[in-house]
C-alpha cells in the first residue's frame, strides 16, 4: 500500500516513479522497524543510489507535504550520538553538558546536523499500512 | 529564626542549584492546608518572588530557617555529584562507633546560620551530624577549579590566545555510613557543569587526606567493583534504559548510540544488532538511565576509576533523596548479584 504524501510526489514527477518507489519502500521499512527513527538522505542516496540532489529534492517536497520534520542534530564530538535536537540553530544554547560522554561542548556549527524526523501523519500513515 | 541574611543565603543556594520548582512544591504543599489563606503568598514566580513569599510564610510561623535549610540541605546533598561506594568492615564499623570518631569533627550548629549557607564560605569546615537511619561527615569548603575564559580567549588571523582563570565555588562532600548494613558511600560535588574525572579524584583525594586521622579509608573498607555488575546491569531490561553504549571483546571494540537526543530514541539494545550484553564484552564506563515509578529515568555514568579498585558513578541532575538512594542501591545489587 502506498503512503499518502509519496501519492503527492508521485502526481508531482510522473518521471520518477521508480525513485519515489525506492525512497517510501526504504523509509516505510525503516519506520516500521523503528518509529523513533532518523531519516537521512545519506542512508538513502547509499541504499537506494541515487542522485543526492534528487534524494534531498524529494525529501524537502515530503517535508512541504507535511510527511517530514526537519529536526536540526548537535552531534557530540566524541562520537556518541546526538547531544541534542532542535528545530532551529537559534534553540540550542551556547554550551552544553552532554549526556553522552559528560563533557562540556561548545556549540560549532560543523557539529550540527540537519536530517528529517517523520510527521505524526505519516507515522500514523505507516502504521496503517502495516495493519493492512 | 528566618533572618533576612538567612533567606537570602538558602535561597540564593536553591537559585544556584537550579531548585526553583523545589521549593514551589514546599509553598504550595504549604498552601494545601485549609488553614492557610490561599492569598497569604504566592507559591509560584520569579527566584526573588519566592523569597518574599518564603519571608511571608516565615512571618505567619508557616516555614520555619530549619524546613528551608532541610530543603537546601536535600539538593545540595542529592545529585551533581561523583559518587564512591565502599563496604565497611568491623574495624570500620567500630570506628565510627567510637567517641574518637565523633570528636574528631564539628558539630553541626543547632540552627542553620547564614556562614554555613554562605555563597562563598571562607574556611573548610567539616561536620558530623546524625540522622535516623545514617551517620554524615558533611564537608563545606570553598572548590578551585580552572577554566577558559571563552568571553576572553579569541583567534584571529595572526594570534590565538586562550585564557584559563581560576574560579571558586561553594562545594560539599559526604561521607555517608550506614552502620546497620555495614555501607559507606563518598559523595564528591562536581563543582563544574561538566563531569570533570580529574577535578572529581583530586577533590576525592584531598577529601581522603583530610579525613585521614579520623577515618583511614584503606584499613576500614573496601571499595565496592561497580564495573563488575556493568554486564548484569545492561542484561536488566526492566529497570534501565541506555541511549548509547561502547563495550570491547577480545577481539573488536564496539561503540553504538542512538540518533536522538537524551532518551527520546529507541534504546540501543533493541537495536537489530546489538549484541554486546553478554559476559563477553568488558567496558569502562557505562552509561546508563534507571527508570522510576512514573516513566522518569536518572541518568547516570558510571565507570571504573583506574588502578584504584574504585568505581564511580556520576549523577548531573538534582534528585530527590530517595530517588538517589534508590538508584545507588540498584548498582549495589547489581554488583552483589554479578556472576
Amino acid at each position: 500500500m502506498s503512503l499518502n504524501a509519496f501519492d503527492n510526489l508521485r502526481s508531482t514527477h510522473p518521471d520518477w516513479l521508480d525513485v519515489i518507489a525506492a525512497i517510501e519502500r526504504l523509509i516505510n521499512r525503516t519506520l516500521r522497524v523503528d518509529p523513533h527513527a532518523v531519516i537521512d538522505d545519506e542512508i538513502i542516496t547509499q541504499q537506494v543510489r541515487i542522485d543526492p540532489k534528487q534524494v534531498m529534492r524529494l525529501l524537502v517536497e515530503l517535508e512541504g507535504w507535511h510527511a517530514l520534520v526537519r529536526r536540526l542534530f548537535w552531534l557530540c564530538p566524541a562520537g556518541r550520538g546526538t547531544t541534542l535536537e532542535a528545530s532551529s540553530l537559534q534553540e540550542f544554547p551556547a554550551f552544553i553538558e552532554c549526556s553522552r560522554c559528560g563533557q562540556e561542548h561548545r556549540l560549532h556549527a560543523g557539529d550540527v546536523e540537519v536530517k528529517f524526523l517523520p510527521s505524526d501523519s505519516l507515522l500514523r500513515d505507516v502504521l496503517a499500512t502495516q495493519d493492512r | 529564626m528566618l533572618t533576612v541574611d538567612l533567606l537570602a543565603a538558602l535561597v540564593s543556594r536553591l537559585k544556584e542549584a537550579r531548585a526553583k520548582g523545589r521549593l514551589e512544591a514546599v509553598l504550595k504543599q504549604i498552601k494545601a492546608d485549609p488553614d492557610v489563606s490561599k492569598r497569604s503568598f504566592r507559591a509560584s514566580g520569579t527566584i526573588e518572588q519566592l523569597r518574599d513569599a518564603v519571608q511571608k510564610a516565615g512571618e505567619q510561623g508557616l516555614i520555619s530557617a530549619q524546613d528551608l535549610a532541610s530543603l537546601v540541605d536535600d539538593v545540595e546533598e542529592n545529585g551533581g555529584q561523583h559518587i564512591f561506594l565502599f563496604d565497611l568492615n568491623a574495624l570500620g564499623i567500630a570506628r565510627v562507633r567510637s567517641q574518637e570518631f565523633k570528636d574528631s569533627f564539628q558539630r553541626l550548629p543547632a540552627q542553620p546560620t547564614p556562614t554555613l549557607y554562605a555563597d562563598l564560605p571562607n574556611a573548610k569546615r567539616t561536620y558530623y551530624i546524625e540522622r535516623p537511619r545514617q551517620i554524615v561527615v558533611k564537608q563545606v569548603y570553598p572548590a578551585e577549579y580552572w577554566e577558559k575564559d571563552e568571553d576572553r580567549s579569541y583567534a584571529d588571523a595572526d594570534e590565538r590566545v586562550t585564557y584559563i582563570v581560576r574560579k571558586q565555588r561553594r562545594a560539599i562532600n559526604l561521607l555517608l555510613l550506614d552502620l546497620a548494613r555495614g555501607q559507606a558511600e563518598v559523595r564528591i560535588d562536581r563543582v563544574r557543569g561538566q563531569m570533570d574525572d580529574g577535578l572529581a579524584l583530586e577533590l576525592f583525594s584531598q577529601f581522603r587526606k583530610d579525613m585521614e586521622e579520623a577515618f583511614d579509608f584503606d584499613s576500614l573498607t573496601t571499595p565496592v567493583p561497580i564495573w563488575q555488575g556493568f554486564t548484569r546491569i545492561v542484561s536488566n531490561r526492566t529497570d534501565t534504559y541506555m541511549s548509547t553504549d561502547g563495550a570491547r571483546d577480545a577481539s573488536v571494540v564496539v561503540s553504538i548510540s542512538n540518533r536522538r537526543e537524551n532518551d527520546r530514541g529507541t534504546d540501543v539494545r533493541d537495536h537489530p544488532s546489538y549484541a554486546y550484553a553478554t559476559g563477553d564484552y568488558a567496558r569502562d564506563t557505562l552509561n546508563v538511565y534507571w527508570l522510576q515509578e512514573g516513566g522518569e529515568k536518572i541518568h547516570t555514568i558510571l565507570s571504573r576509576v583506574p588502578g584504584t579498585g574504585m568505581g564511580k558513578i556520576y549523577v548531573a541532575a538534582k534528585l530527590e533523596p530517595d530517588q538517589l538512594t534508590n538508584v545507588i542501591e540498584r548498582i549495589r545489587q547489581s554488583t552483589l548479584d554479578a556472576p
